[in-house]
């Protein structure tokens, strides 16, 4: 045995050694995982220590707005000095010497409050989500990459640079505005969404603007049914189809007012519908949704008690936080204008100025068209064609991917356009997309909002129209010397009858859009007989058009429009406010009468016909504290669902469309004896009159329990939540109680999120008078009074009164801070 | 006193420093001041620049805190899955002292190793 003898004073320097590596090591380590983002491989954990830092973390970003105080701004960017004014709300009146100059402050003040909102925006277009959120998004990314909107952008800016002229000069300096704000960005200043998904802004390019006008593209006008037409062509056969999807309702009050409106029998009888594919389709993702629309209107002075047009534009889009809108007013020697643009992109879109003001609609117009290969092999790459055979060519998408490998998708390209959907099965085929937002565009698009910005009379608002390609929108115009207008705008292919309403056989050149509808053809119409333009999504023109055209329109919110505004008389602003607020639906209008006659009150109950007295006295308005709007919502969908149990059970194997709301009306109306009323699961066979009975029962079975509360109602029922952009819970607003219905003009979706973005009502006269509210607030910084501020008073469905100012020197205190831009 | 002088001293450096270097600053800060004193062991360091690290932070923290009524805190605190803004600039303090300490901690083992010798015996 040996003892070993350890002299304990020669020990001491090694362990204190030990105990200061220890010691060092460890702190290394907790610096390096609290500069770590994703520590530990939790995805998303921002890094702590950045994050928490009070001198660089989300601390500083307390301090936003009060820090423009104190900034000093010299840019080489500019020619000469702006001077910048914020009022109460946040809202910048820009006073420039040029255009060039406002729009490079146009750009540094959007970067300055919606920098990250740009940034994934145009992310999310190009296909580059998961470059900073990681794996999670990769399946969206390679949907868009296949979809081609980059590629659509990269052609978008090609084609721009080729038709601008000088023009792209302005457009550039608002490119540089954008970058002057990312540049003097530091890790401690940076928007605290950048902090929190620890990643830096990329410097913003002419490609970003083009690709957030593609979102804007793929938000309104890349709706349509194809899919599901063609299957449902398949399941019915061309009779039956026709019969349950007439393309046009009778009843329907179209953009164009027609004083002799003749319907042709044969748009009753449905489309003619060419060559559609021999397979059966599913679509891999969501039905782009239905509850996006918009209202404008324009009256003529002859109705307004001033004597002036007044014009009113509220677009319903996904609300969001922050808000896809922000305010600003933009003054030079040349024009003033003010209204709504979309962070990213020069110009007010949505606005007036001193003569005259401008909104729009989506045209919902499809201009989106499928295609099947007929491909020559298994290998996917040849098709056939007019008896030749193509070759397709490949783009190679590289989608990067935060903390994992690159992923490397090479997409195919026909003639037609992209393959989007994918077969993963013989069934099904591959399917390839043509859509108006690809093309490479002939016009500087920019041009349309930077001249209606400046534009003062009927003919300069044609001018700028003329640029315009997508997203197809409905213009409407008033001007302060009494011209109102509407015009139907952007590009739209020469469509034989039915074409492009179903998947189409890619076999032929008879199969592609080969002209366009002339600009001068498109609908539209200058100061009616009527007194008064207005669209609401509904179909442009009565079916005497002469060329066709199909999409997904709406039926009621135009209804009920062209009712209100052919019945109003010395109008003023306050009562357009109302008619943007107003939740009646023609819808319930028509339904509830026809539901209540077939209801077999026998069967029911002493608190269940108390139910349908509450729903016989009811007006037909979704107001927040309707307790029979409940009723009604909820009974429609499950008698609805009851009607149609058919298309419900080939929705599971197949995406299926089904059949509108006015049609299904029609049918409870005037066809009791079709096949469709019969419940399939059941053994008897059903009559119109117990499907709504059980609809009725099924209602009460569903609600009675809420129903005794005093406090439910319409609001509580269906509450809307404005849901930040990175869904992000504690950045939303939920259970906001609203009125308001998709089919009312006030169309706000509780459950869907979506509605107004912006409620505009413009008085014009020799001093234009202007009222907005956008739900949301001009900053986007969660820790700002600016963020959600409008938000109360746009549920409430109140107005600001928009203060268009004529100098930058303002007394008022509301007008809290002066800034200077100044050339360096 | 050297451990009240400590606790002052990263208070001051660190917030100069930080106005201009990163988060980690203060782990040297911490380091830097436990060089410049003499403990017999290493609780009170460690104690001094937590206290120094934490009111640094923790203070910073409800100083950007005030001008916007502490909304951006709520709505973080939030996010992060827990209520209230004095939760948030408490884990800021600890983190910020926590920082501090380790730096401290670090420094005073390694005057420890040089000064091995003449130190006092316990």
């Amino acid at each position: 045995m040996v003892k070993v003898i350890v002299d304990e004073n020669q020990l001491l320097p090694y362990m204190k050694l030990l105990k200061f590596i220890i010691s060092g090591g460890i702190t290394f380590g907790f610096i390096y995982l609290l500069s770590t983002y994703s520590a530990f491989g939790i995805a998303q954990l921002p890094a702590f220590g950045k994050w928490l830092d009070p001198f660089g973390g989300f601390w500083n970003n307390s301090r936003s707005e009060q820090q423009i105080a104190k900034e000093s701004l010299h840019f080489a960017g500019l020619s000469s000095a702006v001077e910048v004014v914020y009022d109460e709300r946040l809202v910048p009146h820009v006073f420039a010497q040029n255009e060039s100059d406002a729009l490079f402050v146009q750009g540094y003040l959007e970067a300055r409050h919606r920098l990250w909102q740009m940034d994934l925006m145009a992310r999310s277009a190009a296909g580059r989500l998961s470059e900073v959120l990681g794996d999670k998004t990769l399946e969206i990314d390679r949907l868009q990459r296949r979809k081609g909107l980059a590629y659509g952008a990269e052609k978008a800016v090609t084609g721009w640079v080729e038709t601008a002229g000088d023009r792209m000069n302005p457009f550039m300096r608002y490119v540089d505005g954008v970058n002057a704000y990312i540049d003097q960005l530091d890790e401690r200043n940076m928007p605290m969404e950048f902090k929190l998904l620890g990643y830096r802004p990329e410097t913003w390019t002419a490609l970003h603007s083009a690709l957030i006008s593609k979102s804007m593209a793929q938000t309104l006008c890349s709706r349509e049914t194809d899919l599901e037409t063609t299957n449902a062509l398949k399941e019915l056969g061309p009779q039956i189809f026709s019969f349950l999807f007439p393309e046009y309702n009778p009843k329907q009050t179209p953009i164009i007012p027609e004083d002799n409106m003749v319907l042709p029998l044969d748009s009753m009888l449905g489309p003619a519908i060419g060559s559609t594919g021999t397979s059966r389709h599913r679509r891999p993702e969501p039905l782009a949704t239905e509850f996006l629309g918009s209202n404008n209107w324009a009256v003529a002075g002859s109705k307004t008690a001033s004597g002036y047009p007044i014009l009113c534009n509220d677009p319903h889009l996904k609300l969001t936080l922050p808000s896809i809108w922000f305010e600003i007013q933009l003054h030079t020697p040349e024009y003033n204008a003010y209204g709504v643009s979309v962070p990213g992109f020069p110009g007010i879109m949505i606005g007036f100025n001193e003569h005259i003001a401008w909104g729009e609609t989506n045209g919902s117009e499809d201009v989106l068209d499928w295609y099947e290969m007929d491909w020559v092999d298994g290998s996917n790459t040849q098709y056939h064609f007019d008896n030749e055979i193509r070759t397709v060519e490949y783009r190679v998408e590289e989608i990067k991917i935060r903390g994992a490998e690159t992923v490397v998708d090479s997409v195919r390209y026909t003639h037609f356009g992209p393959i989007v959907y994918e077969s993963e099965d013989s069934e099904e085929a591959d399917l390839a997309m043509r859509w108006i937002a690809l093309d490479k565009p002939d016009r500087f698009e920019p041009a349309t909002f930077l001249d209606l910005n400046k534009a003062s009379n009927y003919e300069e608002y044609v001018a700028a129209l003329q640029n315009y390609i997508s997203p197809a929108q409905n213009f409407v115009f008033a001007c302060d010397d009494g011209d109102i207008g509407i015009w139907v705008n952007g590009r739209f292919p020469i469509k034989t009858p039915g074409q492009g309403t179903a998947v189409t056989l890619a076999d032929e050149s008879s199969d592609l859009w080969t002209d366009y509808i002339p600009h001068a053809e498109l609908p539209h119409v200058r100061n009616p007989q009527q007194g008064f333009v207005g669209s609401a999504n509904q179909h442009p023109t009565d079916p005497g058009y002469p060329y066709y055209y199909n999409g997904n329109f709406d039926d009621y919110r135009g209804r009920i429009l062209n009712r209100k505004l052919s019945q109003m008389e010395e109008i003023t602003a306050e009562d357009m406010r109302a008619l943007q607020n107003y939740n009646y639906s023609i819808l319930a209008e028509e339904a509830l009468p026809l539901l209540l006659d077939h209801l077999d009150t026998t069967q029911l109950t002493t608190v269940q016909l108390g139910l349908v007295e509450l729903l016989r006295n009811w007006e037909y308005e979704f107001k927040k504290d309707s307790k029979a709007a409940i009723l009604f919502d909820k009974w429609w969908s499950s008698f609805y669902k009851r009607t149609w149990d058919e298309f419900y059970k080939l929705d599971e194997q197949m995406s299926i469309r089904f059949p509108e709301d006015w049609r299904t009306i029609d049918f409870l109306a005037n066809y009791p004896l079709i096949v469709y009323w019969d419940d399939q699961a059941t053994p008897q066979r059903e009559t119109p009159g117990d499907i709504v009975t059980l609809a009725f029962l099924e209602m009460y079975d569903n609600l009675h329990l809420q129903l005794e509360e005093e406090t439910f109602n319409w609001g509580i029922y269906a509450p809307l939540q404005i849901e930040h952009l990175a869904k992000i819970e504690a950045f939303s607003r939920p259970g906001l109680a609203t009125g308001g219905y998709s089919s009312a003009l006030n169309a706000i979706r509780g459950p869907s999120g979506t509605g107004p973005s912006w409620r505009m009502v413009v008085e014009l006269g020799p001093e234009v008078k202007a009222y907005g509210i956008y739900p949301g607030g001009q900053s986007a910084n969660p820790g700002s009074p600016y963020y959600d501020q409008m938000i109360d008073d746009w549920v409430d469905g109140a107005y600001y009164e928009l203060h268009f100012l004529k100098s930058p020197d303002q007394t008022d205190p509301n007008y809290w801070l002066h800034q200077e831009f100044k050339p360096r | 006193m050297k451990f009240l002088l400590q606790i002052i001293l990263i208070i001051g450096l660190g917030f100069i420093l930080q106005l201009f270097f990163p988060f980690w600053v203060i782990s040297i800060v911490g380091f830097a001041s436990a060089l410049g004193f003499r403990y017999r062991k290493a609780l009170a360091p460690f104690l001094a620049a937590f206290l120094g690290g934490l009111l640094l932070w923790g203070g910073m923290a409800y100083y950007q805190n005030l001008p916007n009524d502490g909304q951006l805190a709520e709505r973080v605190s939030a996010l992060m899955g827990f209520g209230g803004v004095w939760t948030l600039i408490i884990l800021t303090g600890v983190l910020g002292g926590l920082l501090a300490a380790l730096g401290s901690l670090s420094g005073y083992f390694l005057r420890d190793l040089f000064q091995g010798q003449k130190k006092p015996s316990a």
